[in-house]
This record gives structure tokens, sequence and C-alpha cells, in this order.
């Protein structure tokens, strides 16, 4: 790692042609990867990633460089070239402000950093979960058990004067199986993971049931019927079904998708654009969750952003370009896989907040309808599309059958107006990857039981 | 582009008990524009080199860095000691060559400036609002990426070549009777001059004509044409049927069925190391296996699969030069060797897009297709992908239908080929490590839940 004032003579640099704002984002990245194919242990990798990125910013126009040669030399070539691309005829140099260090707290907690723990003990566990799912009862085809531990440290400075840094560290066992029933075979894949350290695998019940209930799942999928064809309602359970708010009006919400006018969201804030029930919020400063860190990718502290309250929209998510496009400030949601990505606004935690309504009662007073307990991953945008992996189909009030999985779409902002049940139970979700334009980032989004007077329905059919 | 001579000198005079090594270094050279409505918004420029590097003993294990500073024998001893963990039998087996060098250059590897990708994004963007006068905003990116690859073993295999792809993508939105609609194409060249921007604006337009006003539709079974864009983004996942690797273990739908006719008289599939429809071009894969050119699937016989050194050596036959590790979408770097496609595509034919609607009569074309990555289950073939078309009633387009969602099985898919179009379109993976084409596709039944 550079000197801090190898920094500043960099940030210098980038300033040299007239950038209002340069920053510099370090990473440094271990990642231990486990493979368990079929019981015995098929492939262990070591990975380890280091790089910085440089991004210089003018008015609402932006140079983003990135590079893995570390030495000073290069950096300040880097900034000599980057400055080049974002010209200022006529202006003064900006200053670089002294350096500030500014810590802030990661809200996720880490007990046994990952590498101080021998790799003979990751081993034991993914051969744990390995043979919990051999012991489930259920005929596997083929069952694979990935372990990884991650731990990323990041330095942040700009030419503000910020000098901070993060440190992330995730725990995670990837388990993909292919189950067989007579002649048919469905694959799956779930994730067990947790933004901890090698604590995450302290109860070995937790994940070895996680991985025995996975296979099982799989197995009622295979037998299964096919949803009925029609409009219906639609009740979609309390934790991982906040999927749905991810895909129906999260992207459309971020800064991105705003100033380009990808949006039905745009020149909106203060309107009715949900039901009264509905209150969104994206949240990076919780605890335990998959989403948290102390900063986002561009130094700013992580923070509570409520985006619709009672169903009127009160706000966007905001990294610090796309803020300068929508004269807001950022919202701490400047986000990126890694140094090789410019920051972007992206969700972190986002979820419906709790309501007041009864559970039991949104199912029992469906006559017909879908109810929806597990969801797979969705594609954002103006329509979007969530894909039910575990579904039930609810006739008179009482779950009838299993459904065999199915993808439902709609338009976001149509369907969050016809939500006319939230329940009082919030109930988080392990988490997982969301694909954008910087990269995939960690994120969970979850929610109380809630109800979506009618969707279609129909073409159940991938298991 | 790294120096491996340190690399390969040691690799030369391994230390005992470390039998084999091999690095593969892939560097990304990119040069990056995007340019929204007559500006440049963001540019980027980047350099990044991975290593990937596998040590054998009895048994192998990986390692990979960014950290161009590491000493090559810390990397490779932190490999060989991975690899006393592995239980597997035997180690993995790496090519043997008695090649001393071979270096495989591009054609044209020029290193482009700033302005000649402004220029391209003003060309295009220009044509674009003149195609279509209710285009309100456009962003056009463009991207030059100059890609080296490396390939070096302790048997003697010394690869090197080095490639330039650009990549072009445009997204618009437009107002029709007030409301807002998008649209997004991108395609890839081997020369910045090499895009087809007039065929890029057509498709453009017609993804938004066919948005507007959307009627009803019944549920039901139909005759349709999947369009090009909609046939990629099904084989964007659905290549994996034909990996050698899921084909042996049991997960693919495809498994056991070599031989066999798994589609119809219409439907072929090939896998290539170029073509001229996109910038991307492979000579040898991550193990420097040469890139062979395969037709998998001709006339709708299952004939061969991809392959890299281990799922060949199962079945006792040669790599098909399919060794890979970005497959699919990943929040950790892959370092796993797997098998991935090269250009992988579904054969045209000479009909044209309106030749298959008329063909079909009475029917849906469906126009665009998304979510590319969670529709469709590779095991089971089956499949449920949401998408959106236009109503064709003898032959003629009427009535846009939205918020569709088609279902069914992979393998009854492909024996429902009535006929292919002359259109392949080749997209790149979002990883970028590989390109995927289809044609339209003229479809006896399909089950579509209309809303």
């Amino acid at each position: 790692m550079i000197t801090e004032a190898q920094m500043c003579a960099v940030l210098n640099e980038a300033l040299a042609t007239g950038s209002d704002f340069a920053e510099l984002y370090f990473e440094e990245k271990d990642e231990l990867n486990i493979k368990c194919a079929n019981g015995s242990i098929r492939n262990i990798t070591t990975t380890r990633i280091s790089g910085v990125g440089v991004y210089l910013l003018l008015g609402s126009k932006s140079v983003y460089g990135h590079t893995n040669d570390l030495s000073f030399h290069n950096l300040i070539a880097v900034a000599q070239q980057l400055a080049q691309l974002l010209k200022n005829q006529g202006n003064n140099q900006a200053k670089v402000h002294d350096f500030t260090q500014k810590r802030y707290q990661n809200p996720n907690r880490v007990e046994i950093f990952p590498a101080s723990v021998n790799n003979l003990a990751k081993i034991k566990v993914a051969k744990e979960a390995y043979r919990a799912i051999q012991d489930s009862g259920i005929k596997v085809k083929q069952a694979n058990v990935d372990y990884f531990d991650t731990d990323q440290r990041v330095t942040i400075c700009n030419s503000n004067g910020l000098l901070t840094e993060d440190r992330r560290v995730t725990s995670r066992l990837r388990l993909q199986a292919t189950v067989q029933d007579g002649q048919q075979s469905l694959f799956d894949w779930k994730d067990y993971v947790l933004p901890h350290g090698f604590e995450t695998f302290r109860l070995t019940a937790n994940y070895t049931d996680f991985a025995k209930q996975f296979v099982k799942n799989i197995l009622k999928r295979l037998r299964a019927k096919s949803a009925p064809t029609g409009v219906f309602p639609v009740v979609f359970e309390s934790g991982s079904c906040g999927t749905f708010w991810h895909e129906a009006c999260g992207h459309q919400l971020e800064s991105t998708a705003i100033a380009g006018q990808r949006s039905d969201f745009v020149d909106l804030i203060g309107k009715k654009v949900a039901s009264d029930k509905v209150t969104i919020i994206d949240d990076g400063t919780i605890p335990g969750l998959y989403g948290s860190a102390a900063i986002d990718d561009e130094g700013h502290p992580t923070q509570k952003n409520i985006l619709i309250e009672n169903g009127i929209l009160t706000g966007y998510l905001c990294d610090r370009l796309g803020g300068r496009r929508l004269g807001l400030p950022s919202t701490g949601s400047g986000r990126r896989q890694s140094y090789t990505y410019a920051p972007v606004a992206r969700m972190t935690n986002t979820y419906l907040a709790a309501g007041t309504d009864d559970d039991d009662e949104m199912i029992k007073s469906v006559d017909e309808g879908l109810y929806v307990k597990g969801m797979g991953g969705g594609t954002g945008g103006r329509e979007f599309s969530v894909e039910v992996i575990d579904g039930y189909w609810i006739k008179n009030g009482q779950i009838d059958y299993q459904i065999k999985g199915l993808t439902l779409n709609a338009r976001g902002i149509d369907i969050m107006k016809k939500v006319d049940r939230v329940g009082k139970r919030l109930e988080t979700e392990y988490g997982g990857f969301c694909g954008a334009a910087s990269g995939l980032c960690p994120v969970t989004s979850f929610q109380p039981r809630m109800r979506v007077t009618e969707m279609a329905i129909g073409g159940g059919s991938h298991g | 582009m790294a120096d491996l001579a340190k690399y390969y000198t040691y690799l030369m005079h391994l230390p005992a008990p470390i039998k084999e090594a091999e690095v593969n270094a892939e560097t990304i050279e990119r040069q990056s524009l995007i340019f929204t409505n007559g500006a440049v918004a963001e540019t980027s420029v980047s350099n990044v080199t991975e290593l990937f590097v596998r040590a054998s003993g009895v048994r192998t294990g990986y390692a990979y860095t960014q950290d161009l500073a590491e000493e090559p024998e810390q990397v490779i001893k932190r490999a060989y000691q991975n690899s006393e963990v592995v239980e597997r039998d035997g180690k993995d087996q790496l090519n043997t060559s008695q090649t001393v060098k071979q270096v495989l250059k591009p054609t044209q590897a020029e290193h482009s400036s700033f302005d000649s990708l402004k220029q391209q994004a003003q060309i295009c963007e220009s044509m674009m609002r003149q195609s279509n006068e209710q285009i309100l905003n456009t962003t056009t990116t463009i991207r030059a990426d100059h890609r080296s690859s490396h390939v070096i073993n302790s048997n003697g295999v010394n690869l090197e070549s080095h490639k330039t792809v650009y990549y072009a993508n445009i997204t618009v939105m437009a107002t029709y009777n007030g409301l807002d609609y998008n649209a997004s194409l991108e395609a890839t060249a081997t020369s910045l001059t090499g895009f087809n921007y007039t065929h890029i604006c057509d498709k453009i337009n017609n993804i938004l004509k066919y948005q507007i006003n959307p009627v009803k539709l019944e549920t039901g079974y139909y005759k349709a044409v999947l369009d090009a864009t909609a046939g990629v983004n099904i084989m964007m996942t659905a290549w994996q049927l034909f990996s050698g690797m899921k084909y042996n273990d049991g997960s693919s739908a495809l498994a056991g069925k070599l031989g066999e006719q798994i589609g119809s008289e219409a439907f072929s599939v090939k896998n290539v190391p170029n073509h001229p429809l996109t910038g991307y071009t492979y000579d040898f894969d991550c193990e420097g296996s040469p890139v062979q050119t395969q037709t998998l699937v001709e006339c709708g016989k299952l004939n061969a699969l991809m392959e890299n050194l281990a799922s060949a050596g199962e079945r006792r036959m040669a790599s098909t030069g399919n060794a890979g590790r970005y497959a699919l979408l990943s929040g950790t770097i892959p370092t796993d060797i797997i098998i991935t496609p090269t250009i992988f595509y579904i054969e045209a034919s000479e009909q044209s897009i309106d030749e298959l609607l008329e063909k079909m009569g009475d029917g849906i074309y469906i126009t665009e297709s998304y979510d590319v990555f969670h529709s469709i289950n590779i095991a089971s073939g089956e499949f449920s992908i949401p998408c959106r078309g236009v109503i064709v009633k003898n032959g003629k387009i009427e009535d846009a239908v939205t918020n569709l969602t088609i279902s069914g099985n992979l393998q009854e898919l492909f024996q429902s080929v009535l006929a292919t179009g002359s259109d392949l379109y080749i997209e790149e993976f979002l990883r970028q490590s590989y390109a995927v084409g289809s044609p339209s596709m003229l479809v006896d039944k399909l089950h579509i839940t209309g809303k």
C-alpha cells in the first residue's frame, strides 16, 4: 500500500486538468474455496485480489480507471491518463484537502477471522453438510458442497480529505444437488451464508438441517403439480419473498435508472406509487445481514433509506455521481463488487416494513390462489420477473397442493398498488448476490407475509 | 501482459515434491466510453492481469493471484499446499507439447483512441435518432478490450494469444402516447468500424414498436416464432446441456442421449472458435488445448459434447478446447476449471423473419425475453421464461402482448423447431468469457401464459 503522502500526490495528479473530485479505492481480498464433490475434497483454491480504482468527477461526468499494479509510479501514470480524459479548460485545479481519518463500526461483528482457522476444520464443515444431504433419505444423483470464506479490506481516500476503511468478512456454503425421482431429475442450488467469520459454523445443526431441507425441497418440487392458469390472488410468505420488492421497484429506484429515464418512478417523489400498506426501506446498517457494511464503496457511512412510505414515493438510492445527476445527496448506496468496477447506486438490505394484518387470515380469506413460500432470483426493470421455487395452491382458504416452479412477471408500478395485506411478523433472510452495472453485490431482500389481490399465473414448469 | 519469464523458469525447475504445474495468465486492457444524449458522460480505462495457477504432487491444488509482485515460488507453493488436502484420486492431466513457444497475434491489434470510440458513439446515436423521432434519450456504450491469454506449464507448453474485441450497446427511451418505453441491443466486432448500426437501429425500433398498446392474450398453446434475441436468452443458459462434465455426472437433461435425436431436422447447434458476427475469437482454452469447430447437434441428432481434458479423459477422447472458468454469474473468482463454450449457436437457414411469420400464419411472435439466468433447469430441461411479443394473423403483425410466460421442456422445444431464420444474432455473455447465438425460430407448439 502506498503512503498517505503518495495517495495525496496521486489525487493531485488526477485533479490537474480540472476535475472537481478524485477518489482512490484500494481493495485487498483473500478468498478460500473448498470443493466437496460427492463426499470427497476435489479442489481447494486460495485467491488473492489486490488492486485500486481511480475515480474522477467533473460535474455529472466521470472517468474511472483501475489497475492491479499498485506501484506509486503506475498510479501516477493512471491518474495522468484519466485526467487527460476529463479536461476542464480554464478552471483552476481543485485542492486536495488534508486527510481526516474517519472510522465507522461495521455492523457485522467478526469473532473468528477465516485466516486464523486451519483448513481441516473448514473441510470438516463441508463434509458435514454433504453428509447431511446423504443422510436426508433422498435419492441424490449428484451433490456438491462448496465452502467459501472471504476477507475484504477496503481503504478509500478522496480529494475532500476523507480517509476511511472497512473490513468485510463472509462465510458461505453453496449446496448443489441433482435429485432423482423415477425418470425425472431436478437440479438446484442454495447458499447458507452469513456476514461473519468461522463462528458461522459453530452450531453444526444449523447448516446440516439447512442442507437436509434443501434436498427435501427439491424432491417435493419434483412431485409437484402444475399451477392452474388464470388471474388469482397471491400470498407471499415472510422472509426471502422480499425479492419481490427488490425486483418490482428496488432497481427502478436506483439513481442510474432514474437519471437514465429507464424507470416508471421518474419525477414521482411525493406521489402515490403503491397501496397504503406499502413502506419500502433499504438499510445497510442492520447487524447480521449480508447487505450491511460500515461504509459504502465511496466511503459514505451506510444508512437507513425510506424509499416508499405508506404508498408515497419518498426517495431514490443515490451514489455520489447519481446524486449529482439528480441534484440529490448520496444515500450511502455507492457499491461495487470490486475495484474493477466504478461505484453505482445499489441496494443493501431491502425490505417491506411490517404492517398490521393477520397472517392466517391472509390465506383463509382466499378462495383460490397462489401461496409463494420460497423464491429464487429475478430480474428488475419496468417489467420485472421473479422465480417461484416453492409454491402451493390455495383452495377454500387452505393450502391444497404443491405446484411446480414458475415465473411471475408484471409491471412493478402497477402490481404495488394491488397489495391489500401486510402482516406483522417481519422475517429476514440469508441473502445472496445482486448483479447489476457494478458487478455482484451482497444483498438481502425480506418482508413480512403479504398479499397481492391479483396476478396472472400459469406456465408452471421448471421444477 | 504479465511477464511470465520468471514463472516459466521456475516451472522448468520445479522443486520436489512438486511434479507438475501450470500458469494461465489472462490480461484485459480496456477502454470504455458511455455517450449520453450527445455528450460523453463516462469513460474508463483499466489494465488487470489474473494468474490462475495449479500445481500437482500426488494430487492437484489451485491458487489465484492478482498480486504481480508475488514470487512464483510463493504462488506455486500455495497451490501445491492446497493439493495436500485434496482427496480425489490422481492429479489433473496437463497438456503436453514440444512447442517451444507459439505466439498467436491478431490481424488487427490497434489501440483505439477515445476520440475514435466517441466518433462511433456519435454515429450510432445520430443514426438512432434519425431513424425514430419518438426517441427522447439514448445511451451508447463503446468498449475496446485488448485481451491476452498465456498458458505455460512444466511440460513445455508455452502459448500466447492477443485479441481485440469491440463492443457496442445502445439503450434508448422513447415516448408513445404519453408512455415511456425502453429498448436495448448490443453487438461485438473485430474492428471498431465493423458494427452494423443500420441493423441495430432497425432492431431497436422494432423492439419499441412491439411494446405499444398491448392487448390481453388468452393462455394456451400457440404456434410461435421466437425472435433471435429470445433464442439467445434461452441458449445463454441452455448451452450447459452440452457440457461433457454435466453429461458425465448426470446433471444435464441430455445425459445418456449421445447419438439420439434430441431435436427436429431443422435444429442444429455448433460451437466454433470464431464467427464473422462476433468480435470474439479463440485459439486455445485455459488448459492450452486448441479450440475445435464442432457440430454438437446435426439435424436434431446429438453428435458431440464440449469437453475439457478431465471430462474428455473420462470418455477416452481428446479435449475439444472448452476448458473455461467464467461460466455463469458468480460473486467470487471462479478458479476451478470447468467447461464453457466459445462461440455457441443454433445454425441459421435462408429464411427471413417475414418468411417465418408468413409460414406460421396465425400465432405469436415472441419479440423479447428477459431473466436469462433463473428460468431454466438444466437437469430437467424445464423452463418458464418471462417475455413479450406480438399477435400474428395471416403472417401479419397485429397487436402487442406483454407480461407473457413461455414454458415447457427444452427437448420438446428443440423437437418442435420447424424452421430457423437467416437472422443469426450473437451476444457476449455478461462476464465476457464466451458468446452465444441464435437465429429466429419457428416452433410448432409453445405454451404461453398471457395476461
